[in-house]
């Protein structure tokens, strides 16, 4: 039946528009949720991809919001552009799949039941790889310290400073679509680099 | 990249990488719409290595996230950002509201269509006003005196969002998508039907016309597909044909094989509002619904005048039609209208 109960465990709270019941940054929640949504939705749909089940894709946009609650200056963060707060939404996700990733590694680890573990993405990853992480993150740091000026200005403060294609186009001086081809051939050196640099050592 | 074009292998994996690229490009840029999204599953079903090459780039841009601390990322960063004067601030506002949300038709004078960048969209109504839409499905929307609902339907499920108002539906069966409604607490999901939710503040109300419904305060786990409508439906409130059901303040009413009430409170939708010895509150409550001016009641002694009347909302001039209703009021019951301007004021009449 119905259940009428009102127990504020976390599951309980996590829907969006459970946001109502909360002051203060209430309206600017309820905005944004009414307004990404479905950008969300489909964000996180598109990173687990196809294989990854819709109850993990709802469960990461439920989470996703629950931290933009719990967020210090929400509402200043929140009162920013569209496309800005976009943004910043998708990097909040992308932390909550990372979380998620990681703990399965960690419960793998712990039941040590094979050498293999589903990732976030839903492709499968040997141990050794995810070892290797830590090494990759130096060989992705000299990677992005070579990229060409604009594409490397692009990366990073779409990457490190959070801006949104449209706020690094503004930013730059150039137009959205520049922004977009920048993007595309810092991604592309990146992984040229990183697998060079996996290859050398 | 590389110009050895006769290297059909590499050329072909090449293409495959700048496909890649092209999607975690467009992934992250917040306007993904929903056909780059099936494209990108139907791509990666196409070819292990598209999804090699995709989740890829994908991991990476990821692990890159962890340098956020890196005092040399960090000297990148506010470099990169040196250039940001105060005045493209005030233009980014701008241009990215502008390109977030764009208007695409003004239907009558008040009612608005927004559809928002990634293909929902967002219907709302002015006070007074009142309006059908056809949804892509076949399914059809009317939206009471100053409703907003976001309507997100892609392949996995059909989703409304009631934001505030009143809707009846009549939806089109989709056996593959479950329709449901999100209003408040509560999720609806409608199992081929015509009916209506309206939403004031913490007050739910459902009204079933036809068909059933499934209402759950459990908003987690709503259907988005069939196979989980079954493991929904064990969780909720099933509502028949003739039901009307309220939910307040943890409270809930369930009235069965009530199509006559049914028809009234959905009776707004052939332009007449309807009541038949209701509470002079309640029916104020309702009339300001559609009211242009206010209409309060200052005296506690006539609040609970039982009360039956008929508000017409196919007037162009809803002020006057509201003040009709108050002077057939003043005629039959103990009550003065006291005009003002801004508001009309109900006390009791002593004379």
């Amino acid at each position: 039946m119905l259940r009428t109960d009102r127990t504020l465990t976390t599951r309980n709270t996590s829907n969006v528009v459970n946001f109502r019941r909360k002051d203060g940054a209430s309206d600017a929640l309820r905005r944004i949720a009414l307004e990404h949504e479905p950008a969300l939705r489909r964000f996180v749909g598109a990173r687990l991809s196809a294989h990854a089940d819709r109850a993990d894709q709802e469960d990461v946009v439920q989470e996703t919001f629950l931290r933009v609650a719990r967020q210090e200056g929400v509402e200043e963060k929140l009162s920013r552009s569209l496309d800005s707060v976009r943004s910043y939404l998708f990097s909040i996700a992308t932390n909550v799949i990372r979380d998620n990733y990681r703990k399965a590694v960690t419960r793998q680890k712990h039941d040590d039941l094979t050498r293999h573990v589903p990732t976030a993405l839903g492709v499968e990853n040997s141990a050794e790889e995810i070892v290797s992480t830590q090494e990759q993150l130096g060989f992705v740091k000299a990677a992005i310290m070579k990229l060409r000026p604009d594409c490397r200005d692009a990366f990073v403060l779409n990457r490190f400073e959070g801006l949104s294609y449209r706020e690094v186009a503004d930013t730059m001086n150039v137009s959205v679509s520049m922004v977009e081809k920048h993007i595309m051939r810092a991604l592309s050196d990146i992984r040229r680099r990183v697998d060079q640099g996996l290859v050398d050592r | 990249m590389t110009e050895r074009a006769d290297d059909s292998v590499a050329d072909s994996s090449n293409q495959a990488e700048r496909r890649a690229q092209w999607f975690v490009m467009r992934l992250y840029s917040g306007d993904m719409t929903a056909s780059d999204e099936s494209e990108l599953y139907r791509w990666l079903a196409e070819d292990p290595g598209h999804r090699r090459a995709y989740e890829h780039l994908v991991q990476l841009r990821d692990v890159s996230g962890d340098l956020a601390g890196d005092k040399d990322i960090a000297a990148l960063t506010r470099n990169a950002l040196g250039a940001r004067t105060r005045t493209t601030f005030d233009r980014r506002w701008v241009v990215g509201l502008a390109a977030a949300v764009f208007l695409v038709a003004i239907t009558g004078f008040l009612a608005k269509v927004l559809v928002t960048s990634d293909g929902a969209q967002i219907f709302e109504t002015a006070l007074g006003d009142r309006q059908t839409f056809a949804l892509r499905d076949g399914s059809s929307v009317t939206l009471n005196s100053g409703s907003r609902i976001l309507v997100d339907f892609d392949s996995l499920g059909r989703r409304i969002l009631l934001d505030f108002g009143e809707i009846f539906l009549e939806v089109a069966k989709d056996p593959e998508r479950t329709l449901t409604i999100r209003a408040g607490d509560h999720v609806v999901a409608a199992l081929g039907t015509k009916f209506s939710v309206h939403l004031a503040g913490d007050r739910l109300e459902i009204a079933v016309a036809a068909g059933r419904v499934a209402v759950t305060d459990d908003n987690i786990r709503y259907p988005r597909q069939t196979e989980f409508l079954a493991r929904f439906e064990a969780g909720s409130l099933i509502l028949n044909a003739g039901s009307v059901a309220t939910f307040e303040q943890h409270r809930q009413t369930v009235k069965e094989d009530s199509i006559e009430e049914v028809e009234r409170l959905q009776s707004w939708r052939s332009g007449r509002v309807r009541f038949e010895d209701q509470r002079l509150m309640e029916v104020i409550s309702e009339v300001n619904r559609y009211s242009p001016v206010k209409v309060l009641i200052e005296d506690s002694t006539i609040a609970d005048l039982r009360i039956s009347a008929v508000l017409n909302l196919d007037q162009v001039e809803m002020a006057g039609q509201v003040e009709l209703l108050l002077s057939s009021l003043e005629d039959i019951h103990p009550i003065k209208v006291v005009r003002h301007p801004d508001r009309f004021v109900l006390i009791a009449d002593r004379s």
